[in-house]
Parts: structure tokens; C-alpha cells; sequence
């Protein structure tokens, strides 16, 4: 079993293991198949921009360069904030408490989605029944998610079906919406004017 | 590139409207010991002759490839590893990995299990959003938590 990881919903604390759900496992998967004039399965592969070269997929590296394109040895780098104050690393979940804050159903449709996990209570002190306790009243949890020690972890939403709880992680969205502020202008039916003089005679021109 | 979406409301009011993806710039950033500025950069690592086909095709077992590679140095292109790279084309290419210009594609749909559900053809999503026909409300307003 997966290590647990150790929540604290403020007033209550319990462990559980977490397993990601696999959208492939769930519903299936599909895969293009390619093929030449002859049947011949094709592999994908990129032409460079002078026309001719042709690299194959993964003949690629991505490397840190400074700013005279020189590379940089990605051991000496250090993290900082967009000010240039020096990074706070925030440890793993699975390092001490993950503190659980009261959500609002809000928080899930504005959370823009990543990955899925379900929680599992298997060989654990406390059941799945028990946990699914602090869910009633249709309640949601918040909190920052770090699989693995990083400077930046992702935002996560618990919730709860009626038979298990799951984690969906990824980044929350803020949106600007437009509302009215002020009166709408009321515009007048448009004029039928029947003045002779507007009319102009095309046969003129 | 601004895209647009035609919408409309219940009563049939539509407008053509820009929509984008929103972008949550990332709060920190690697800089050098010295502090300055650093960025990403994608590099060849070898062209598709000095790929472990391409060098297959050449040498046809790997004890010649072996042979090749001690002498000649044949997976490495001096002129091209290591260059930078910006916009690069995806194209098909055959066992001989030439370019393939005629290509047949077909969909192998997999159970959850993966064994084989289906092969069919690719099926073609038309794009629906910026037709003469807006995309339409139908004026129902659900509860959030449905």
C-alpha cells in the first residue's frame, strides 16, 4: 500500500493513502494508427526549419541557458520570486499535517483540473465510513498539494461521493466578470421619418 | 491570435465574441547564483540518421553500429548536435525514414483492460462555435452542486 499521507480537517486528523485515478483505466484509451501507400505503419518524426533535416521523437533535450545562451548547470540555480526575494521550498505532503480548510463549491468549478486521486483507507486506523463523516452536509476541503517537495504546489479541492473521497489537483483560477454598473442606456425606437428631403434619388449620382 | 466564439441567448440575441485561455503566471522563477535571469532552451540531440534506426539502416547489426560508433563517431553529427532549436514541423516518415507525402489514419480504440475494442476511422469533430448558427443557450440554469 502507498504511504499515507496525514490531513487535519482542524478538528480532527486522519490518514489516508492516496491512488491516482487513471482516466485510461476507467473508460479506455485510443491510439492513432498512421500508415503509408503500402500499409506500412508510419513513425512521427519533425522536419527543422531549413527544409531537410529530419529528427526523429525524443532527439531533443531542453537545457537552463543564461541569458548569453550559455548553459547553466541546473545544480547552481536557485529558486526565487518574481520580486527576487529567495523561494520558500514547502515540504511534501507526505512530510507532517496537511492542513484542510472549509471550501465552497465555488473553489471546485473554478479549479482547473490535473489529476485525480481517490483516498484509500486500507490497513489504516481509521475506516473510509468514519472519514465520509466530515463530508456530510455536502462539505468541501482546500489545500496545497505537493507530491514531492517544490516551491510551488498545486492547489487541491476534497470532496466526497456518496461511497468515496477524492482529491482533484491542479491550479485555481480567478476570473474578472463584467456586470452593470450603471444604467443601461435606453434607446428610442428607431424614428420613421417620412421627410421627403432625406430620401436621396439614386438616379442622380 | 484572438479567437471567436458565436453566441447566443434564449431570446436569439447573438454576438461574435473573443474568448482566450487564462493564464496564472508562475510565482517563482530560476535564476543563476548571481542572480541573473535564466530561460529554457530546446537543443538537438541528433538527426534521425543518428538515431539508433537510422544507424540500424546504415550498418545493419549492432556489432557494426558498435564499430561505427567507436571509430566514427557515427551517432553524433558535430555540425547539427547541440544546436537550438525553434519552430520545427511534425511530419510522417517511413521505415526508411523518409518523409511520407499519402498517409491513411485510423482510430484502435482500447478497452480500460487494453485489449482491442475497435479499429474505426477517425472521426472529424466540426468545429461548431464560430458557425452561422450561434451556439445557443437553451435559457436552463442548473444548482451548482448538481
Amino acid at each position: 500500500m502507498a504511504k499515507p499521507i496525514t490531513f487535519n480537517t482542524g478538528e480532527k486528523s486522519f490518514q489516508a493513502a492516496i491512488n491516482k485515478v487513471d482516466r485510461d483505466k476507467v473508460y479506455g484509451y485510443i491510439e492513432e494508427s498512421i500508415t503509408d501507400a503500402n500499409g506500412e505503419i508510419c513513425l512521427t518524426g519533425n522536419l527543422l526549419d531549413d527544409g531537410s533535416t529530419i529528427i526523429l521523437s525524443g532527439s531533443t533535450a531542453l537545457k537552463t541557458v543564461d541569458e548569453n545562451n550559455n548553459e547553466v548547470d541546473k545544480k547552481s540555480l536557485k529558486a526565487v520570486y518574481m520580486d527576487g526575494k529567495d523561494a520558500i521550498l514547502i515540504p511534501s505532503s507526505y512530510e507532517g499535517e496537511v492542513k484542510l480548510e472549509a471550501a465552497h463549491a465555488d473553489d471546485l468549478y473554478n479549479l482547473e483540473v490535473t489529476a485525480v486521486y481517490q483516498l484509500d483507507f486500507e490497513n489504516l486506523s481509521v475506516s473510509k465510513t468514519d472519514v465520509l463523516k466530515y463530508f456530510e452536509g455536502e462539505k468541501y476541503y482546500r489545500f496545497v498539494f505537493n507530491y514531492r517537495a517544490d516551491y510551488e504546489g498545486a492547489d487541491a479541492v476534497m470532496l466526497a461521493t456518496e461511497n468515496d473521497i477524492f482529491i482533484l489537483t491542479g491550479r485555481m483560477l480567478s476570473f474578472e466578470y463584467l456586470e452593470n454598473k450603471t444604467k443601461p442606456i435606453s434607446i428610442d425606437e428607431e424614428s420613421t421619418s417620412t421627410n421627403e428631403d432625406d430620401n436621396m434619388d439614386f438616379g442622380m449620382l | 491570435m484572438s479567437r471567436y466564439i458565436n453566441l447566443a441567448d434564449e431570446k436569439g440575441r447573438n454576438a461574435e465574441v473573443i474568448f482566450s485561455g487564462i493564464t496564472k503566471k508562475p510565482l517563482v522563477k530560476m535564476v543563476t547564483p548571481d542572480g541573473k535571469d535564466t530561460h529554457t532552451q530546446r537543443v538537438l540531440k541528433g538527426k534521425a540518421e543518428n538515431s539508433c534506426e537510422g544507424l540500424m539502416l546504415q550498418f545493419k547489426d549492432d556489432e557494426h553500429i558498435a564499430e561505427a560508433i567507436i571509430k566514427n563517431d557515427a551517432d553524433i553529427d558535430l555540425e547539427m548536435t547541440g544546436r537550438f532549436l525553434e519552430e520545427t514541423n511534425k511530419i510522417y516518415i517511413d521505415k526508411h525514414l523518409k518523409p511520407v507525402n499519402k498517409i491513411s489514419k485510423k482510430e484502435i480504440v482500447y478497452n480500460p483492460d487494453g485489449t482491442q475494442k475497435e479499429e474505426r476511422a477517425v472521426k472529424e469533430t466540426i468545429a461548431n462555435i464560430l458557425s452561422e448558427n450561434p451556439v445557443k443557450s437553451n435559457g436552463k440554469l442548473f444548482a451548482k452542486k448538481r
